[in-house]
Order: structure tokens, then sequence, then C-alpha cells
């Protein structure tokens, strides 16, 4: 008996001793590309050089939904412009939603090191966490636009969430005083762990509190219309007339949102314009229901810039030539409060995805 | 495949036929699809096609392999949990969602609640468990359907997560690090990623689990038919309660893992997992019936999913392609699956039949007057033993006290008690069919039993099995180990017992088939006195009659095919030789036995005929003959004649005896001579018939006694064991 | 009278007697409980608004339960339901979006469903595959392969005064159309199944398919006729629900919220999953008892997550006193009936 102990201790012992934790070996072999510009260069040999850091590069856009959505249409659609004319290769991989399909996607694409920039769209903070850093040690160079990870990339891009979030948050407060309407909002976001609902939310508690208006529901809606209008249609049925907004992190969410105000109003559950819905971003067609007063007012900001962002961070990368993952830039665009009246005031409100 | 597997002598040129007609083409395939374990293979080789068709036409490559190892560590958990439950005849569609649970739990106790991850890890899998119990209380003890079941179970466990995760939506989305969960997602057990390990344990054990161990087999029983195994005492309820319990612990170290190495905290972790290993299950071929499955087969069907996933990525294919492609996979799997099942055994008995040629010489001529031949009627007066009261004697033996003893194709050795042989009682029950009898050094009877082998029959009844299987010949298809047809057997002075054995596919039932197929499927095998056994002569046509010869060096052996008596010889200078002592004789071979003035007795079961001869040439006929004409009439020897012969050691005829009218002895399968008498047996006949010999035929040779040996110390009745 | 001997009355125990009660009865009587319950404890549970916004939001899954149920009554299954629900939304929109009339649209999608039906039918009533495998594959097939092939959106919204939309518009009466609608299906299922003699051996066929052939039934071409008439009233689910909803997206799965209702509709309603036991009352009662339930959960500001627990739970009790009530006789039950 304590001969079998000890041979099973001993067993545990050489099995512990062969645990071991990878630490991720550092990967030297850079995406290639040059050591910068030179100082001084001609106009034409100026476009010559970045054409030739370019050619043949391959670039893949990973979002989170691609087919028949503008915002990421919008950007896919800049980087095709840009990369495909100057000789290097851009491709797109739709994740549909399907947070497994794109962890796959992009541990595959590090696998066979099938790519020099890895344009990542993050659902979740957490989640590409590992990616990122494999990306890095793989020589890969990673952009990560408008959903921030736990983990920086070579660069970063995207809207300034959290004042978005403070300034429609006011314009929402302004609405409701002047309505002299219940203190009282609700929130509809995404899943509630990515980076945009964590911003959002803290964005428009900052100006809640300031006024001393209280978040009385946050549903996580999980960017699914379905979703979101089921969770207005029962916000709707328990509160009624007792808030007076709806803050809805994503702006095709907030159409379902405001088409469940609209039922409401119909069927006399609540009256008239008693609750506005307000949300971020301004595609055309938030804006058509901005037009047909389903959503009240929303922060455009720059989708457009982002597209071009992305395309000039990823000819910076490439012709700076820096090891993946030794440098970090986060970049915020800016943005405007917009409603059915001034929206067609300003550019980057009511892009088109093309 | 197709060939046959030689021991000892090689008997096949003795069919007059070459290499070809030693193959048996169709039954080597009837041979490989009627194999169990084929059921699996040919959706699995099927699988194995498609992957590697998918691997050389994809960018997937020997990259993408670690990225498929990791999903197939993953998905197999719960693979492997959900075989055991439909092999328990169950199903479980709840997996996904405890996969979610216990994956968005794990991470909210480390991450939230801080807990050690020395607890973290065992609380996730017994979570797991915990929520699997729910599902075995509910359809073991509660008796619910346990397909709606776990489809409702998936959906609240769904919402457990999901309420899980709102509830701490901020905290979970921060990462902690711990070497425990570092050592999970990233780390290495002696090189291999600690996911794999964990997986290939699990893997083993389960394995070994469900094919190995008692509980296994209680699973697969309750999945086969749930009454039997409850009546057969297997705690069914328990069994499939437990079965849910794995599967559940299973999806919660599935769960586990996935959090360690992805750390999504969103509520859709597991979500649709429970169709992919349901597919992958499929493909695996377990079955829904349950009762049928492996979770190796299981495993292998989540490879073919995770590498047509890779590929789907690959090819930058969207999800909605990836479903839609996994769909048809799992439908053409389960059609498969299905047809194969269904249809396999069928073919493999179309085509077991596999007749074969044989060239036979010229056809002596019975009938023609004046030869030894002519036919008589000196066996026709025989008077009976037994009459009515025995059916089916094939042979008979007699002891030092006149008792005869002969075989009933009922199962039961007679003893009729000498020396008037009126009073017949049974003395021992064999539970096969009695076949050829004779005596060994020892005085003991030994019974070779058509189906079971050799046995000794002691004085008091008992019987002992001697022998019932050789060695298995390492190049046959076929399992030809068992003594399936041991037809005769004889002693040799050495204390060896050669018994013939007529073929080594067909049981003693099935003889017809044999008849048709012709092919020398049998062997002689000799029993050593230890009781170990070897072939000595193989390929053989039917042998049917041995007999050690006076001088105790050779023993002849009886062909019923080829009608043809052979000697092989066993001691002396010639010891190995084999060589012929009677070719091309007019009928078929049965039993031979010594005479008491140094020659032999031999009967034949049936005489040739010219339309007999000519099947030989034709097989084809004859397996279109089995497959459309029912087996009462199918053309084979019919055995329907009595007659006996006298032949001397060098393989002359000396004399002929016939019953023509067949009327008392309609066939003759064995002759004995005992005390001036010849006992005639036959398969067929009512009686044992005892007939007086003439003087001149009667010599002083004891026939019953092993040559060599100069007689027993003690009667048969007081052997002792 | 004295004469008459009393005869010998048979003492039921208390399962007995409530298992000879027809299950719908049983299930409207716990319907009108829960509405009490809700009376009591909600406010504006029992306003007109609420009720018909019950029964409103009921219709889309009730038509699926009887879909469900008919499949389920010929002792088959179909978990392709939802999925031809959704897929007929997308394309209907998606062919309109492509200039297509609504009408051609309509019918070249109903075909479609049509065909759906015929493959599963078929592969299940001839080909014998086991009908759990080959509905979900259907199923499976359809989203997934409509989705990649066909459809360029990501969300559909219905447009602005489509004849899709009228179906669930306004009222007639004082009752909103909708409700008319599901009514209107419920009564001709009804008709169809009861009364009608295809109805009776689609009947005869689940509660025992050997003898139903024995007799001389067409169980093949009446399995197949099961599932056709299913995918067909999927596909009008389908439409009632973008028309109450408004708009579809693209992320359904094959095991859709909307399935798992439909299928619990009916097992709830008294329609046992081994065939040939209930009927559509029971059905309705089970969409009643369900729509009134997820109400009183929103009522009562359940969230999303904690809903799904709730009638997870509720549910598996209904299950498990269908099975308290009708169990399965362990000395003849298959261990295939799942």
């Amino acid at each position: 008996m304590k001969t079998r102990v000890a041979a099973l201790l001993g067993a545990f012992a050489i099995v512990l001793a062969g645990c071991t934790v990878d630490g991720g070996s550092s990967d030297d072999s850079s995406a290639g590309g040059g050591e910068g510009m030179p100082d001084t260069i001609t106009p034409i040999k100026a476009r010559q050089a970045v054409y030739d850091t370019m050619q043949g590069k391959k670039i893949a856009f990973v979002p989170i939904l691609y087919k028949g959505y503008n915002l990421t249409t919008e950007w896919g659609h800049t980087m095709e412009r840009s990369f495909e004319r100057m000789g290097a290769e851009f491709k797109v991989y739709d994740s549909n939603f399907d947070t497994d399909q794109m962890v796959k996607t992009i541990n595959d694409l590090i696998a066979r090191e099938a790519v020099d920039v890895l344009v990542l769209h993050n659902p979740d903070v957490g989640v590409l966490t590992q990616q990122i850093e494999d990306a890095a040690d793989a020589g890969i160079y990673t952009v990560v636009i408008n959903m921030i990870s736990n983990a920086s990339g070579d660069i970063f891009v995207g809207a300034d969430v959290v004042g978005s979030a403070e300034d429609v948050a006011e314009r929402a407060v302004t609405d409701c005083e002047s309505r002299g309407a219940p203190k009282q909002v609700a929130v509809i976001d995404g899943p509630g762990n990515d980076a945009f609902s964590l911003q959002w939310n803290a964005g428009i508690s900052n100006t809640f509190e300031e006024h001393g208006y209280e978040v009385v529901r946050t549903s996580h809606a999980q960017w699914q219309n379905s979703l979101a209008n089921k969770a207005a249609m029962q916000i709707l049925q328990q509160q009624k007339d007792n808030i007076c907004a709806f803050m809805v992190t994503f702006d095709l969410n907030a159409i379902a949102v405001g088409d469940a105000v609209q039922d409401a109003e119909r069927q006399g559950l609540i009256q008239e314009g008693s609750i506005g819905v307000y949300t971020m971003a301004a595609g055309a067609e938030t804006c058509a229901a901005m037009d047909a007063g389903k959503v009240t007012a929303t922060a455009a900001y720059d989708v457009t810039g982002i597209g071009s962002s992305i395309v000039a961070g990823t000819q910076q990368l490439l012709e700076m030539g820096n090891e993946p993952g030794s440098m970090h830039t986060i970049s915020l665009l800016p943005h405007v409060v917009v409603d059915k009246t001034t929206m067609n005031e300003y550019t980057i409100a009511c892009y088109t995805g093309n | 495949m197709f060939g046959i597997a030689t021991r000892g002598v090689d008997a096949f040129p003795l069919t007059g036929r070459g290499w070809r007609d030693r193959l048996t083409p169709l039954q080597g395939i009837s041979d490989v699809i009627g194999k169990r374990w084929m059921e699996g293979a040919v959706p699995l080789v099927l699988a194995a096609v498609l992957t590697t068709g998918v691997v050389f036409m994809t960018p997937v490559g020997a990259t993408d392999a670690p990225l498929i190892m990791d999903e197939v560590a993953e998905k197999s958990l719960l693979a492997i949990g959900l075989t055991l439950v439909m092999v328990a005849g169950g199903i479980d569609l709840s997996i996904g969602s405890i996969v979610g649970c216990s994956s968005l739990a794990a991470l909210t106790a480390f991450r939230v609640w801080g807990w050690p991850m020395e607890v973290v890890i065992p609380a996730a899998v017994i979570l797991g468990a915990m929520l699997g119990a729910i599902n075995g209380v509910l359809i073991a003890k509660m008796k619910m359907r346990p397909f709606i079941t776990t489809l409702v179970t998936l959906v609240a466990f769904g919402g457990a997560a999901e309420a899980l995760q709102s509830r701490y939506t901020n905290q979970l989305a921060f990462p902690k690090s711990d070497i425990l969960w570092d050592f999970l997602g990233e780390g290495a057990i002696a090189g291999i990623p600690t996911a794999w390990a964990i997986f290939g344990i699990v893997l083993v054990v389960a394995h070994i689990g469900l094919t190995r161990s008692r509980w296994g087999w209680w699973v697969t029983a309750v999945g086969s038919d749930r009454r039997s195994a409850r009546r057969n005492g297997i705690p069914v309820d328990r069994v499939v309660f437990l079965t849910y319990v794995l599967s559940g612990a299973l999806a919660g170290l599935a769960g586990l893992l996935t959090a360690a190495r992805l750390g999504r905290t969103d509520p859709a972790v597991g979500e649709g997992w429970e169709l992919i290993a349901l597919t992958a299950v499929v493909i695996g071929g377990v079955s829904l019936k349950g009762g049928r499955g492996s979770v190796v087969r299981a495993v292998a069907g989540m490879v073919v999913v995770a590498v047509i996933l890779q590929a789907s990525i690959a090819f930058t294919l969207e999800a909605g392609g990836y479903t839609a492609i996994l769909a048809l996979v799992l439908f053409s799997f389960a059609i498969l699956d299905l047809k194969w099942g269904k249809y396999r055994l069928r073919i493999a008995e179309k085509l077991t039949i596999d007749p074969g040629r044989i060239s036979v010489g010229p056809l002596v001529d019975v009938t023609e007057p004046g030869t030894v031949w002519s036919i008589n009627s000196k066996l026709t007066d025989a008077p009976p033993i037994g009459l009515g009261t025995i059916e089916g004697a094939e042979d008979c033996a007699l002891d030092d006290e006149g008792n005869l003893f002969c075989g009933d194709r009922r199962g039961w050795i007679w003893r009729f008690s000498g020396p008037d042989h009126t009073n017949g009682e049974v003395f021992a029950r064999t539970g096969g069919m009695p076949l050829g009898h004779a005596w060994d050094r020892d005085g003991v009877l030994m019974v070779a039993v058509g189906g079971m082998g050799v046995y000794r029959v002691f004085p008091d009844g008992e019987t002992k099995l001697v022998a019932n299987q050789v060695r298995r010949s390492l190049t046959s298809l076929h399992d030809d180990s068992a003594l399936r047809f041991a037809d005769d057997l004889d002693t040799a002075p050495d204390g060896s017992i050669y018994v013939s054995d007529f073929s080594t596919r067909t049981n003693a039932a099935e003889y017809m088939v044999e008849l048709v197929e012709y092919r020398p499927n049998g062997r002689i095998v000799r029993i050593d006195p230890d009781g170990s056994t070897d072939v000595v002569v193989s390929n053989y046509v039917f042998p049917n009659g041995i007999c050690t010869s006076h001088d105790g060096q050779s023993i002849l052996i009886a062909s019923t095919g080829l009608f043809r008596v052979d000697r092989l010889w066993i001691s002396g200078s010639k010891q190995g030789q084999f060589e012929p002592v009677m070719e091309n004789l007019p009928g078929y071979c049965d039993n031979i036995n010594r005479a008491s003035d140094g020659n032999y007795w031999m009967s034949f079961i049936a005489m040739r005929t010219p339309m007999s001869d000519l099947l030989m040439k034709y097989p084809a006929v004859r397996r279109r003959m089995t497959r459309e004409v029912p087996q009462d009439n199918w053309l084979v020897p019919q055995l329907n004649v009595s007659c006996v012969l006298k032949f001397d050691d060098q393989g002359n005829v000396l004399k002929v005896f016939w019953d023509k009218s067949l009327e008392n002895y309609p066939m003759v399968t064995s002759i004995n001579e005992h005390a001036g008498h010849l006992y005639l047996c036959g398969l067929l006949n009512n009686r044992v018939g005892r007939l007086q010999l003439d003087p001149e035929d009667v010599g002083d040779i004891d026939p019953r006694l092993v040559p060599g040996t100069t007689g027993r110390s003690l009667p048969f009745s007081e052997v002792a064991r | 009278m004295g004469a008459v001997a009393t005869a010998p009355r048979t003492e039921f125990s208390l399962r007995q007697r409530l298992a000879h009660v027809e299950q719908g009865l049983f299930v409207f009587g716990m319907t009108i409980a829960l509405c009490v319950v809700g009376a009591l404890t909600t406010d504006g549970f029992l306003s007109l608004n609420n009720l018909s916004s019950i029964l409103q939001l009921s219709v889309t899954f009730g038509i699926l339960g009887i879909a469900a149920a008919i499949v389920i009554l010929g002792k088959g299954l179909d978990l392709s339901l939802a999925a031809v629900a959704i897929v007929t939304a997308q394309v209907t929109l998606e062919l309109m979006r492509r200039d297509l009339s609504e009408g051609r649209a309509i019918l070249l999608v109903v075909l479609f469903a049509l065909v759906i039906g015929l493959v599963n039918g078929f592969v299940v009533a001839f080909v014998e595959v086991p009908a759990l495998f080959t509905t979900l594959a259907t199923g499976q097939l359809v989203l997934g392969g409509v989705l990649v092939l066909f459809l360029e959106e990501n969300i559909y919204s219905l447009p602005e005064g489509s004849a899709i939309a009228v179906l669930t518009d306004g009222s007639i009466l004082g009752v909103p159309r909708a409700v008319l609608v599901g009514a209107l299906v419920f009564l001709l299922g009804w008709l169809f199944i009861s009364y009608t003699s295809v109805g009776r051996l689609i009947r005869a066929m689940g509660d025992n398919f050997d003898t139903a052939r024995a007799m001389g039934a067409p169980v093949r071409p009446l399995q197949v006729l099961t599932y056709v008439v299913a995918a067909l009233l999927a596909a009008f689910a389908g439409y009632v629900m973008i028309s109450t909803e408004n708009s579809v997206e693209t992320t359904g799965t094959a095991f859709d919220p909307l399935l798992f209702t439909a299928v619990t509709v009916a097992v709830i309603g008294g329609v046992s999953l081994s065939g040939g036991k209930g009927t559509l009352l029971g059905v309705l009662a089970g969409t009643l008892f369900v729509g009134v339930l997820n109400n009183l959960l929103v009522l009562h500001s359940f969230s999303t997550a904690t809903q799904d627990i709730v009638r997870g739970a509720l549910l598996l009790a209904a299950i498990a006193l269908d099975a308290w009530l009708h169990p399965r006789d362990e000395e003849t039950a298959k261990t295939d009936e799942l």
C-alpha cells in the first residue's frame, strides 16, 4: 500500500512538473515595411513609397456584423477603396453576431499568418484579449475600432462614447425638463460587457447624476432588435408615463424601441410624445427613423472619419514598421448631437454605408 | 483476405483446381461487412475521406491543426456526454446552456466573488453535474420525456446564465490573472495543452468505462431494451440518472475550459453547441434509438465537424454557410447511418454463400453386374435396436459388457444394455448433436458433438469438454477457432485424439449450405492428451470419417465431398506424409471404423449421379439455386442410400453390403463391429441395426481398442473420473 | 327501486380521475386561475387593453403551436417550424426589396414553404430518417442557406401599407384583427383534425402507427401531409410575426425561442409527444396559458432572463404533470420514444 501511494505521489509529481503555463514566446518577425519615411521626399516619390509599402499587404476586417449594416460597410468600403487601389489585399470576415465564429476566424488568420494587419471590432472587452496578444506574437498589427478591448491593439480609433453619451443625455434632460416629465429614464444597451455599453452607461450616469435623474431599468438587448423591442414594451407596460426617456446604446435598436413607443402611444398606454428615444450614431436608417419620429435625438459621431482613420493608421503602422504590439495608440473622434431638424446640417450624420 | 488459411497439410490440391479457386471474393466481402465493427466503420471512413478532401481542397492545413484540436477538445467533452446519454436511450439538448452557466459562473466566482481557483475549478464541474442532475431527476425519476424536458431546461438554464451575466455585467468584463486560470487556458501538461490533456483523459476513461466496465454494459443494456434491462436487475433509473449527471459534468468542464481559453462574458457562450455535438455524434454513428454508439467514434465525428468549421472559416463563409453545410452533413450521415445499418447484414447474408468449383473423376457405375459393387439386400433384414425410440443415431460404441451407446439428434446419448439391447435409457445429455463415438486409451467414451466440440462421457453420464477450439489462424477473416462441426473422432496410440471438423464456417444444422457451396472448408484437428489443439490437415473437403489404422501409425480420413479416403501418417518413418488410399469412389463417404479382420468398414450416405457431378462444374448455377429456390428444393446429394463397404489398407474394396429396399435402413452413416455383429447407425434412421456377420468376415482383433494397446484394465462402467 | 342492487362502484384514484379530464379543460382552468391571480396582484392586468394585447401577442406562437400539434398528433416532430416562419418573413421582404410585387413574393414564398414541407415529409416518411434529425437539419439548412445565398440586409422592416401589415392592423367590431385571424386558423385546424377523415386518420396513425398501416391508412402520404400543412402554417405564422413585430433579423437560429414556445404550447395543451393524444382545443388553452403567463411575468418586471427561468420551471411542472397523468407503460414503452 505504501509503495502504491508513493508511486502515485511520484506520478503526480511528474505530471505537475510537466505542467507549464505558456507565457507566449515572442516571435520577432515583424510585418515588414519600412523604417518610416525619409526626412525629405518629392511628392511623386512619396506617393510611390506609400504604394510600395502597401503593395501585397494583406488586411483583414473582422466586424461583429457586416452584411446590410451601414456602420461597418461604411468602414469596409472606405478601406476597400483605399487598400485595393494601393495593391493591398483587403477582405471582410463577417461574424454576424456570432462570437465563436469571430474568435475562430481571428485564430485561423493568426495561425496561418494569412494577414499583415487585423482590423478588429470587439464584441466584448475580454474576449479578444488573447487574440490581440497572439497577433502581436505572430507579427501581425491589430487595429481595434470603435469597441475598445482590455488588451490594447497597436491602434485604437473610435467614437468618444462617454462624451457622446454625456451630450445626448444632456439633450434628453433638456427635453424632459421642457415637458416637466418625471426624472426617470430607462436604458437599453448591448450585452453589457462590451466597451460600448460600459462607456455609454458611464457617460449617461455622469449626466443624469448631475441632474438628479434616476435610471430605473437597464435591459441588455444583446444588439438584437427583437429583444430591444420586447424590452421596451415591457418597460412601457410597467412604467407607463413614469419614465421620460429611453437611452439606447445602439442606434438600430433605438428604431425598434421607437416602434414600441409608437405602438404604446397608439394603444393609449402612454401619452403621445411623453417619452423620447435617445441614442448615438446616425446612419441613414436612424435619420429616417428620426424623420418618422421614432428616434428623438442622437449623438452622431464621425463614422466616415473612423473609416478614414483606419486607412491612415494602417498605412502609418506599415510605414513605421515598429514591432507589432510594441506601441499602442488610442484616438477618439468627434460627435455632434442632432435631431430631426438638425440632422441634415452635418456631414457626419446620416451616412449611407457606401 | 480472400484466401484460405493453411495450417498443417494443405489438402486443397485434392480438389484438382488452381489457386484461383482458392479465392472466395464474395464471401470475403460478406465476412468483412458482416463484422460488428463495420457498423461504424463505413460512416467513419466516409467521414475520414470527407475530412481529407476538405483538408486538401481548402486552405486548411497543418497550421490550423492546433485550432482544430482546441475546438475538438472542448466540444468533444459535450459529444462524449451526449453519447453516454444517447447510448442509454435518451437525449440531452441542454448541454449548450450548461456550458454557458458553468462558464459564466466560473468567471463570476473568480472575478466577482473572488473565490480561489482551487475552489472554482471543481465548483464549475459540480455545477454542471448538478444541472445535469436536474435533467436526470426529471427524466429518470419523474419519467418525463427526455427531448421536451431537455429542450425546456435548455431555455431555463440559458435564462439562468443570462441572469447571472446581467447581474454582474460590469465586474465580469475585467480580467483577473491567476496561475491556475492561465494553466487551464494556455498552459500545458508535459508539452500537451491542458485542455487537450484533459480531453484525452476523459476520452480514455469514458471509452473504457462504456466498453469494459459493468456500468458501461448497463448503459448499453438500458438503451437497447429498457424492459429486459429492468428484468435483469439493472437499476435502470439510476443508470439513466447518472448518464445525465455525467453529461452535465462534462458540459460544466467544457464551460470551464472555454471560460479559461476565451474569457467570453456574454450570455451566448455555448449557444448552439448542443447542435454541433449532436451533429458530431450522428456522424459518429451513435444511434438515436439507443444501445449503439462509441465515444471514440463520436469524437471522430467531432473532428469532421471541426475540420468543416475550420474550412468554412478559411473560405470566409458566413456563419449561415457553416450552419447550412453542417446541416447537410447531418442529413447525409443520418441517412447513411440508417441505410447502412439496415442493409449491411442483408448484403452480407446475400454474399455469404459463394459456391466453388471442384474437378471430379469419372463416375463408376455400380449397377453394372459382376463387380464388387453389385447391389444386394444384405442389410435389409438386420434386426433393429431401439426401434422408434431412437432418432438419428449417427454413430455408436460398445463397451466390454456389450452395452450399446449411441447418439440421438435430440442431443442425447442412449445406453442399450447388453447383450440383448432391449432396455434403452437416456444415458447422457450433450445439448448438441452427438455424432462420432470412440473410446479413448483409458476406456472413456469420447463423443464428437456437432456444434459443441469434443466431449468425454463418464460412466455416470457426466460429460466433460475436451476441446472446442483451436488457435485462430491469423490470415482468416472468418473466425475459424471454433470446432463448429466435429463429426467423427478416433484415438491414436499416443493418446492424442484426431477429430474431423466438417466445416470451419457452418454449423451442423446448416450442412445443406456446405453441400451447395462445396468449398474445402474442412480440417482435421489433433487434440493432445494435455488438451492443446492443432490443425493437422486443412482445406479438406468435408472430412466426415476418421479412423486410426490397425498399425497405429496413420489415420484414415474419409472425404464426403471428394469421394475418397486419404491417409495421414502420424508416426514412423513416413510421419507427416499425406497419401491417397481410395479415390473416385461412387458414393459420398461417411464414417470409417476398424474391422476385426484387419480391414476397415466404411459407409456411403449418398451415391454420385451424373447430375451431381455436373453441378460441381457450375458454381454459378448453384449460387442462383440458393437465391431462387427454397432450400427444400435444392439439388444436393440426397442422403438416401445404405451402402457399407469393407476395404483393406491398400484401398481395395473387398465387400459391399446394401439395403436394396431402403425400407429398414434408408441410410447408414456408421458401422461398428463387435463380437461378430455389425451395428448399423444412420442419422435419419429410427433404429440401430445389428447384423450378424458371416464367420469368414470375423477376425480376432477387437476394433474398439486403440491400436497398439492391449486392452483396458477396467470395463467402462468402472472407469473412474 | 329497492330491488335493484347497486352496482359496485369502481374506485378511481385521483390520478385516474384527473387523467380522464380533457387536458384542454384542465389547462383552461389553470389559465383562469392564473388570470384570477393576475387580477388580484397586478394593476392593469384586467384592462381591456392588456387582455387584447395578450391575445395579439399570442397569435404567432399559437399558429405555430397548431402546426407543431398537427405533426405531433401524427407521431412526428417538426423542429424546422421556427426556421420556416423566420425565413418566410425574411425572403418575402427581400423579394419586395428587389421590387417584386407583394402578391408574387408571397406566392413564391408559400411555394417555397410547400417544398420544405414536402422535403421534410418525404425524408421522414419514405427515407425513414428520424424526424428529429430531419427537421433539425432542414431548419438549419433553410436558415443558413437563405442567409448566405439570398439575403442582403441584416434587418428587414415591413414597408408601410403592405398587405401583410393589414393582417394584424386595427380591429373589427372591437376585436383586434390579429385575434380574429388567429381564431380563424384555430377553428379551421380544429375542424380539420376533429371532423375530417384525413384528420382522424392522422390521429389514428399517431396513436398506433402499425395498426393504422395494417388498417390500410396511407400512412406515408399522411405523414407527408402533416409536414406540408405544418410548413404552410409556419409560413403564415411568419407573416403574422412580421405583421405584429414590423421587422425581422437574420440572426435567428433553428432553436429560436419561437420554436420552443410553439412546441411547449402544444405539449402543455395535452398533445402528447407520443402521438395521437390531444386536441387543438388543448393547444388553444396552452396558447392562452403561455400568453397570460408571459404577460404576468412582464407586468411583474421580471427580466427576460428571469422570465426564461420561471417559464422553464412552469413548463417543466406542466410536462411533469402530463408524465404523471399519462405515465409511459414501462413494459411496452420503446426506448426510442424521445
